[in-house]
């Protein structure tokens, strides 16, 4: 504070309360201030008081009161205005980056869409994860399993199987037939350690006939297919390429002895439904299918459907029409369709039962 | 790239755009320009066409004297703007006069300081006028943030100073500390109003009208805020309301502090609540220290007393009153660039 102009008003103020005979304590009650303050100015102690300005409009107060004239005390000094605006700071910055503002909406919509993007291509692609995750061990120890995810667009057309389903085929074969020299329900799950617990319910109950699976898919007999689990399906994938597929609606083709020709999966919506399909190497189909349509899928089985809509929906496989009301939940069946019949899909991992046989 | 040529030859202002005198500090040259906020404009023949006649001083004699063709407006009331047309005629001209380059017309930075009550809306117009009177940036400053700097307050210190800002349309109360507000109040009670109150009270009391500018000049005249030892008396004339005769009568100040203490309780109960609104900690440094009055208002006689026997508090009148608000913007306005916490964003 710059008080060397202030000094030896002081001493007159306190020169001029005594010629009125007032008391400190009085003068202070009338100035309001403080009986130390009226001391401080009066010994030109002026760091005691708050600051300039104060200390000039306290002396102003003061001089008015004992009828002096302010303006002649005071020295008159260029009209002060305050020293500094802002707190003193060290050059700490709380935003470093001097980001425009005008920048922060486009950039700032652009994360946000390519966020939603990625969010929605991550919820597919887990839902292609979900479908995958059951598919029977043979999927799951083969090398290629790694391929299913990949979103390949590819209809289940008839020249799909051949290339495709032979390689998987032969290496397949080799988990099918170790199991049968072997505990089966022991080595499957050593080869698949990727497959989820839900899958292993599957297994045990096929040991005593994954021995004998190449004849397997030969039976089209319901009661054959019930008897037979999902990893007996191993081998045939060989045969599929033999047999280069019949894409036509057969029902009539049913009894036929070779499995290639009636792989056909037949949807006949009566409404408007949506379907989705993965077939047992993780190629996906998915379509809205219109009313009166009629949409014929080739692949291997077994097939995960989930189908909307499909109180309205007429499915058949290889020939033999499959009752969808078991599974229906609201409006959305959710099954597995394998040769050997149709089982549950997700809400209960694996109902276990397998439901009732596909020619029902 | 024009505008920038521009801006190279304008001067950044700081504006003090007051209900009755509009102050304009130039950055390097300190306050240049002080007039009162009046604008005459004159209607031009059938065309309806309409020129400015005068502006400030010359305007201000007009207020209340002018003829048929020429209309002497206020165009700013209880602190913001009341007609937006002519408050930005007023700041082109205003801002032209304090430019001397002929050459190009101004384009300057502006400060200008609004009521720190006024609303979006309003200081939205203030803003909008500005630009419209040519400025090519614009930041508002609140009026007791100004007043504070203006008057010499330690604002950026962690203490806290209060400062009563009695202006012509409003009067503002503001608590600072470490270079900010942490009150302020403002009510819509200053110069105007006392003017008003007289001219009703001496319609009341003597059945004589008079004009705005005879109840200013008896404000200026003997007009008080708490009792003094001398009674004064002075000589009006008006109207006689009865008669429709102008006559001469004579009033004294006990009448006038009567007349004024109705808008005077206004401003005391707004300096009571924001004492009452301040945090303790900075309630005791005002005790400490005291309160500082600055605008027109804090020149009628005694209205220090009649806040320190209200309050309790010491009172300090700040040194030239009417030039703080505009002293503070030009500091502010000196030290713009690296300064921003003392502007409001809306």
């Amino acid at each position: 504070m710059n008080s060397e102009g202030l000094q030896g008003i002081g001493p007159r103020l306190a020169a001029a309360r005594e010629a009125k005979g007032l008391a400190t304590a009085e003068v202070a009650a009338k100035l309001r201030l403080g009986v130390r303050q009226i001391e401080a100015l009066e010994a030109d102690a002026y760091e005691q008081l708050p600051g300039e300005v104060f200390v000039r409009g306290f002396i102003r107060n003061y001089a008015k009161l004992l009828e002096l004239d302010p303006d002649a005390l005071l020295p008159s000094q260029e009209v002060a205005v305050s020293e500094q605006l802002t707190v003193p700071s060290t050059n700490v910055r709380f935003q470093p980056s001097p980001i425009q503002r005008w920048l922060v909406l486009p950039v700032g919509s652009a994360i946000l869409v390519f966020a939603l993007v990625a969010l929605l291509y991550a919820w597919l692609s887990s839902g292609d994860q979900a479908a995958v995750e059951q598919p029977a061990p043979e999927m799951a120890a083969a090398p290629h399993g790694s391929q299913i995810v990949a979103p390949e667009p590819v209809i289940l057309d008839p020249a799909q199987p051949a290339p495709g389903g032979a390689e998987p085929a032969a290496e397949t074969q080799v988990p099918a037939t170790t199991a049968a020299a072997e505990q089966p329900g022991a080595a499957v799950p050593a080869n698949t350690p990727s497959v989820i617990d839900a899958s292993k319910p599957v297994l045990p109950p096929l040991p005593p006939v994954a021995a004998k699976p190449v004849p397997e898919p030969v039976k089209p007999a319901p009661p054959a297919a019930s008897a037979v689990p999902a990893p007996a399906t191993g081998p045939r994938p060989a045969a599929a390429p033999v047999a280069p597929a019949n894409p036509a609606p057969t029902p009539t083709l049913t009894p036929a002895p070779t499995p290639a020709a009636s792989r056909g999966l037949v949807f006949q919506p009566m409404e408007d439904s949506w379907v989705q399909v993965v077939d047992a190497k993780g190629q996906r189909f998915s379509k809205l299918l219109r009313a009166g349509s009629t949409e014929t899928l080739e692949g291997t089985p077994p097939f995960r459907l989930v189908i909307g809509n499909a109180a309205s929906m007429k499915l058949s496989h290889n020939g033999k029409p499959v009752d969808l009301k078991p599974f229906i939940g609201e409006k959305v069946a959710r099954l597995k369709l394998g040769e050997e019949g149709a089982s549950r899909l997700n809400p209960p991992p694996l109902g276990s039962k397998p439901a009732d046989g596909a020619g029902q | 790239m024009f505008g920038l040529l521009r801006g190279y030859f304008s001067t950044d202002l700081a504006i003090d755009l007051g209900t009755a005198n509009t102050l304009i500090y130039v950055r390097g040259r300190g306050i240049v320009l002080d007039e009162p906020s009046v604008v005459a404009i004159r209607h031009e023949g059938p065309s309806g066409k309409k020129t400015i006649q005068a502006v400030g001083i010359e305007a201000k004699q007009m207020l209340g004297r002018t003829p048929g063709n020429i209309q002497a407006i206020r165009p700013m009331k209880d602190g913001v703007i009341a007609d937006f047309n002519v408050t930005e005629q007023m700041l082109k001209y205003f801002i032209k006069k304090v430019h001397d380059t002929r050459l190009f017309h101004p384009s300057p930075r502006i400060i200008i300081c609004v009521p720190s009550g006024a609303t979006q809306v309003e200081r939205r117009a203030i803003r909008e006028s500005a630009l419209g009177a040519g400025a090519r940036q614009v930041y508002l400053i609140e009026e007791p943030m100004a007043a504070a700097i203006g008057s010499g307050l330690p604002v950026a210190e962690a203490t806290g100073s209060m400062v009563v800002d009695i202006g012509g349309g409003t009067t503002e109360v503001g608590v600072t500390s470490l270079g900010g507000l942490v009150y302020s109040t403002s009510v819509r009670v200053g110069g105007d109003k006392f003017d008003e109150a007289i001219i009703n009270y001496i319609r009341r009391n003597y059945g004589m009208l008079i004009g705005e500018t005879t109840a200013e000049a008896i404000k200026k005249e003997m007009g008080s805020a708490f009792p003094g030892s001398e009674v004064r008396e002075m000589e009006v004339k008006g109207r006689n309301l009865a008669e429709g005769i102008p006559r001469s009568f004579t009033i004294t100040s006990n009448e006038i502090l009567e007349a004024l203490t109705e808008p005077l309780n206004t401003i005391v109960s707004a300096v009571k609540s924001a004492l009452e609104q301040t945090p303790p900690e900075l309630g005791a440094d005002i005790a400490e220290k005291g309160m500082v009055l600055t605008g027109g208002g804090a020149l009628l006689r005694d209205i220090d007393r009649l806040l320190m026997e209200e309050t309790g508090l010491p009172v300090i009148v700040a040194e030239e009153p009417l030039s703080c608000v505009v002293r503070g913007s030009g500091r502010a306005l000196e030290e713009m660039d690296r300064l921003s916490t003392v502007f409001t964003n809306d």
